[in-house]
């Protein structure tokens, strides 16, 4: 080898870490790249929390979980079915279109249109209409009362409409909102650039530039932060903890997540069936020892839970929410009443890493089943199958693990979006979900869908907690902390709904 | 010749539409798109909007034929997860695939033939064991060992290369050269280890056989004899290797892709077979037959020029 | 026989290949506990540790019994998959090549579309359709790989098909079936017990990338290096290298040993080879 040779050599390896760590720009990595770039026809946590630094929502979800007024300066319950919301005057999208009550309007009509449904149109299906009153007024109305009207506004972006629909397909390539940061380019799989907006209408951002990158392999991404290549990295596992702050490049940020983990149980098997039997579910709960599943397998980032909400959630409640206790005697004599002294065999899916270590999990649980006798076999499945199967309701298996991360932090996506169970005469139809079948629980549930008074409703979500504590319909495990990776020169705190807003952070 | 060339383009064509059709009704059975697009408790309402919407409505040979009538006019529809034309994904991957390919392929090229000859030259010495058990080595690693092993030596403990990226290259849409030597090292490996055995066994033969005596009785010098005569008559395995090896070095770079964070086809397969993104699945996999098929025949080509004997009838 | 055992790497090969076969032979007895036997209170523990020669996995399992067992499933779905896929392939691959025309046609084209598919696709939709099971898993692996099978004894038989002592049994008018059986099929073994073994070193590295990419359908209580391997990675740089360090080398190892043994075995029985 000779020295040009070398030199050739030395040369590559200079441009290939050209970019690393810039004063003026941070590098975030997460496990997926952006899917679209609009941002009310996506539902992915990776792609909104690159989308909405360039959009702005309605209301905004503070670090505490309450909604605060954001785009809208308020919104006003007329009646039950009416609200009137009024709209931040002279901001500006970033290509200087203005905001107006019109642009509102033509937001919400799109995505309430039938015929062009987007993926967010779910949660607005109970919205009749809007009406501008004025330029910064608006009146909506909705097909039944709307407790959620205003958590929801969290999740509903704002796009400018002459843009949108006098462009063409350009929204879909180049998006332009009225958030902190505006887009530069993306590269699809590679990177995905932004840069400060000064004109932002909450202040200008501390940080110029923001470079957000995919990273699918987790132990890249470890890599890659250790070694200075990226300054935050999501979804570290537990394991890598201590390495990573031994290593001294990096530390580990936590917070409890909005996310709960559970083992849903198919309850609507024949009366004989173990499962169908109260007393054999609340064994199960028993006979779970979630304490040392969160402190050994998620390395104690966790918390055990009883149900299905967590305190960030509107309507939790926490002598309700207590986790069973670990109590295998008790586990084991309840199934002895119930007529099983030794135990059943089921069967329990689980997915692959879509949560925190949740096929570990799933293991654990499958061990800590059979010292009280449960045989449980254990199916590992890819999510779109296993989503899919959960969906048109052929669980293939007894059981399943899932996880409910509730972004709207009311109980109303938590308890009726799991366990309505379409008992209510003249009531909507189950959901997906729901396999107890429960003419309290289903009253309690509906009724505080359609009433908008808060104290009201957190009576009725107590009555559901109760029945769901005395029927235990599932196995409640913990709810999930989200772990970060992060450059010791960033400040910033993670938030419990998994965002990643630039605007809250700077470089030391 | 002619006729040669019509008739197997005419099987390309075969090959593509059977496997875009089979492709099609595999989809099907993994499972229903509006499942993944709308969040879990989507209401039955919603979700047969969206049906609609997509036109997953209809019974699966009307969408299979609607399909295949508008595929045949260029347009493979648009991807649901991204709202952009499913075709444009595909061929937006395709620079860094082939960067990938291209060079993992000459890396696998100048080192095997290089193992070869030397292991040839040298039969029966110690040399030639050493360079066959590396080469099964290389062979035996599994790709994704192999490309963790990598990060770990010269990513974190040397800090000689980028873990992961495609960095920006020296043009635009080609990677940076540093990022390339990591990924292409795992990818060309295995091929690597094939290409040093197939040296080996063609350049021993050739030197055995006929006209290579000749020329050594020609008084031709040992060097000349090797790489004019023998190594150009040894190239004939070493194509249907690369023709081999090429199909597999682009599309089954997916976990090489995934590891390096590497923005090729590959991992756009992977992403768009879990999230059931039918139409970015199909567009990929009619690029890719049509590729292979087009690989297929350059390299039955390719064998004319190098062996004079082949005969395209 | 002599012949292969004559180059020292066909003896580390099969060297090897024994080795772990006994290992998971005699899996339960060497095995020094049970490989599913979790404890929560002793995770990750490094190589080294008191009872734990390897260590143990995220779930307190020990990693040697699992390395142990480990080998039992690698085998069994090679060798599974290699007898489906050869199954389905030699019987293809001689039709094709006796009868010809349209057949081998249809034959050799569905080849080039089954190899066409990616092979992600394939698995996914399979074991969708199926279940998740180590069964349907073989079955997979197996389906999927006939078509290597089918080419060479293609090949092999257009090039025996002229030959004289074929072309004498068909003039004593022997029956097509008893001219593949009797006298193509025995020709084209050389080549098929090469093509086997490369094989069965392809399905055992293919099942660990199943389960790497999460695809795989083998039930976690059976111990799999891939999914030890998979377990393993996120900790691998940071936290535990040894999870998935040794299921790494374990496969890397079998899977030399398996081609160390099919690159003497062809040079042996692949004329063309050698």
């Amino acid at each position: 080898m000779n020295k040009g040779w070398i030199g050739f050599l030395a040369g590559l390896v200079l441009v290939g870490s050209a970019w690393a760590q810039r004063p003026d720009t941070i590098v975030i990595a997460q496990g997926v790249d952006v899917t679209v770039l609009d941002p009310n026809n996506q539902l992915e946590t990776p792609t909104a929390n690159v989308l909405s630094n360039i959009f702005d929502t309605l209301y905004m979800r503070m670090p505490d979980g309450t909604a605060r007024p954001w785009l809208a300066t308020g919104v006003r319950a007329i009646n039950p079915t009416t609200w009137e919301m009024t709209i931040r005057q002279g901001v500006k999208f970033h290509n200087g279109e203005e905001l107006t009550a019109e642009t509102v309007k033509w937001n919400f009509d799109r995505v309430i249109d039938p015929q062009k449904p987007l993926r967010i149109s779910n949660s607005w299906a109970n919205l009749a209409s809007v009406q501008v009153i004025n330029p910064t007024t608006l009146r909506f109305t909705t097909r039944n009362p709307f407790p959620v009207f205003v958590t929801r506004l969290t999740g509903f972006y704002i796009l400018p409409q002459k843009y949108v629909t006098e462009g063409g397909n350009r929204y879909l390539q180049e998006p332009v909102g009225t958030g902190p940061y505006k887009f530069v380019r993306w590269v699809r799989d590679q990177q995905f650039e932004l840069e400060a907006n000064p004109n932002y209408w909450g202040g200008a951002p501390k940080i110029r530039r923001v470079i957000f990158r995919p990273i699918p392999e987790a132990s890249s991404r470890v890599a890659e932060l250790v070694s200075g290549g990226v300054d935050i990295i999501t979804n570290l596992v537990p394991e890598a903890v201590n390495a990573v702050r031994a290593s001294g490049a990096a530390e580990v940020r936590s917070v409890p997540s909005i996310r709960n983990i559970f083992i849903m149980l198919n309850t609507s098997g024949k009366a004989d069936s173990p499962l169908a039997n109260p007393k054999v579910r609340l064994a199960l709960n028993y006979a779970v020892d979630k304490r040392t599943i969160v402190k050994n397998v998620l390395g104690g980032f966790g918390q055990p839970t009883g149900c299905s909400l967590n305190s960030y959630i509107f309507g939790y409640d926490a002598r309700s929410c207590q986790p069973y206790e670990y109590n295998p005697a008790r586990a084991k004599q309840l199934l002895a009443e119930a007529g099983y002294p030794n135990g059943f065999t089921m069967t329990m899916g689980s997915p692959n890493g879509r949560y925190l270590n949740d096929r570990q999990v799933a293991e654990a649980l499958v061990g800590q089943l059979a010292q009280v006798g449960v045989r449980v076999e254990l199916r590992v499945q890819e999510w779109s199958t296993y989503v899919g199967q959960i969906l048109e309701r052929r669980i293939p298996t007894d059981a399943v693990l899932l996880g409910w991360g509730n972004n709207e932090f009311d109980a109303d996506n938590s308890l009726y979006s799991l366990f309505y169970g379409g008992t209510v005469r003249g009531g909507p139809r189950q959901v997906a979900f729901s396999y107890i079948r429960s003419v309290p629980l289903d009253n309690a549930l509906l009724q505080a869908q359609r009433t908008t008074d808060p104290d009201q409703r957190k009576k009725l979500y107590l009555d559901a907690l109760r029945v769901l504590r005395a029927e235990a319909p599932w196995i409640f495990l913990h709810q999930q902390e989200d772990l970060y990776g992060v450059a010791k020169r960033v400040d910033w705190k993670p938030r419990p709904d998994e965002r990643l807003f630039v605007a809250d952070m700077a470089l030391k | 010749m002619a006729a040669y060339l019509i008739r197997r383009l005419a099987l390309v064509l075969v090959v593509v539409w059977g496997t875009a059709t089979l492709a099609f009704f595999l989809l099907f059975l993994s499972g229903d798109p509006v499942n993944l697009l709308l969040p879990l408790d989507a209401t039955p309402e919603v979700r047969e909007q969206f049906r609609k919407a997509n036109g997953f409505d209809r019974p699966v040979w009307q969408q299979y034929l609607s399909y295949m009538g508008r595929a045949v006019q260029g347009d493979l529809g648009i991807s649901l997860r991204n709202q952009t034309p499913a075709l444009g994904l595909v061929l937006e991957r395709m620079p860094a695939s082939m960067v990938l390919a291209g060079a993992a392929l000459l890396f696998a090229v100048v080192f095997g033939v290089l193992a070869g000859v030397i292991a040839a030259v040298r039969k029966g010495t110690t040399l030639e064991f050493v360079v066959l058990f590396f080469a099964l080595l290389g062979q035996s690693l599994p790709v994704f060992w192999l490309a963790l092993m990598l990060i770990l030596v010269f990513g974190l403990e040397l800090r000689w290369l980028p873990i992961s990226g495609y960095g920006v290259g020296p043009l635009p849409g080609l990677p940076a050269l540093a990022n390339l030597v990591l990924p292409a090292i795992a990818v060309g490996t295995f091929s690597m280890a094939a290409i040093t055995r197939l040296t080996r066994g063609g350049v021993l033969r050739e030197l055995r056989s006929d006209h290579v005596r000749t020329a050594r009785a020609k008084g031709l010098s040992e060097r000349v004899v090797i790489y004019k005569h023998a190594l150009r008559n040894a190239a004939i395995p070493v194509v249907t290797v690369i023709g081999l090896q090429l199909g597999n070095l682009l599309s089954g770079a997916v976990i090489t892709e995934t590891i390096f964070a590497w923005p090729g086809v590959g991992r756009l397969v992977l992403t768009a077979v879990t999230q059931q993104d039918f139409p970015v699945v199909q567009a990929a996999v009619i690029v890719f037959a049509v590729l292979l098929a087009v690989i297929n025949l350059v390299v039955d080509l390719l064998y004319g020029v190098l062996d004079p004997r082949v005969r395209y009838a | 026989m002599r012949k292969i055992l004559r180059a020292p790497s066909a003896t580390i090969g099969i060297g090897l290949m024994i080795l772990f076969v006994l290992m998971a032979v005699f899996a339960p007895l060497i095995s020094p506990h049970n490989p599913t036997q979790q404890d929560l209170q002793a995770i990750t523990k490094p190589p080294g540790t008191e009872g734990h020669l390897l260590g143990t996995d995220r779930l307190g399992r020990d990693m040697l019994s699992r390395i142990y067992h480990g080998a039992r499933l690698s085998l069994v779905v090679a060798v599974a998959g290699v007898l489906i896929g050869a199954a389905i392939g030699i019987p293809l691959g001689l039709l094709s090549g006796y009868l010809g025309g349209r057949v081998d046609d249809f034959l050799m084209r569905l080849g080039d579309i089954q190899l066409s598919l990616p092979f992600i696709l394939l698995v996914i939709a399979i074991i969708a359709a199926l279940g998740p099971s180590l069964t349907n898993t073989i079955v997979v692996l197996g389906v999927t790989s006939w078509v290597l099978y089918a080419r060479v004894v293609r090949g092999e038989i257009l090039s025996l098909k002229e030959r004289e002592f074929v072309q004498a049994a068909h003039a004593l008018g022997a029956s097509g079936r008893r001219i593949m059986l009797k006298h193509l099929l025995p020709n084209a073994a050389g080549p098929l017990i090469v093509v086997a073994t490369l094989e069965l070193a392809r399905l055992i590295v293919t099942e660990a990338a199943l389960s790497f990419l999460g695809l795989s359908g083998v039930p976690p209580e059976i111990p799999s290096w891939g999914q030890m391997l998979a377990d393993g990675r996120e900790v691998l740089f940071f936290g535990g290298w040894w999870v998935a360090t040794f299921p790494g080398v374990a496969i890397s190892l079998l899977v030399l040993g398996i081609n160390l043994f099919g690159d003497a075995l062809a040079e042996v029985l692949d004329p063309r080879s050698r």
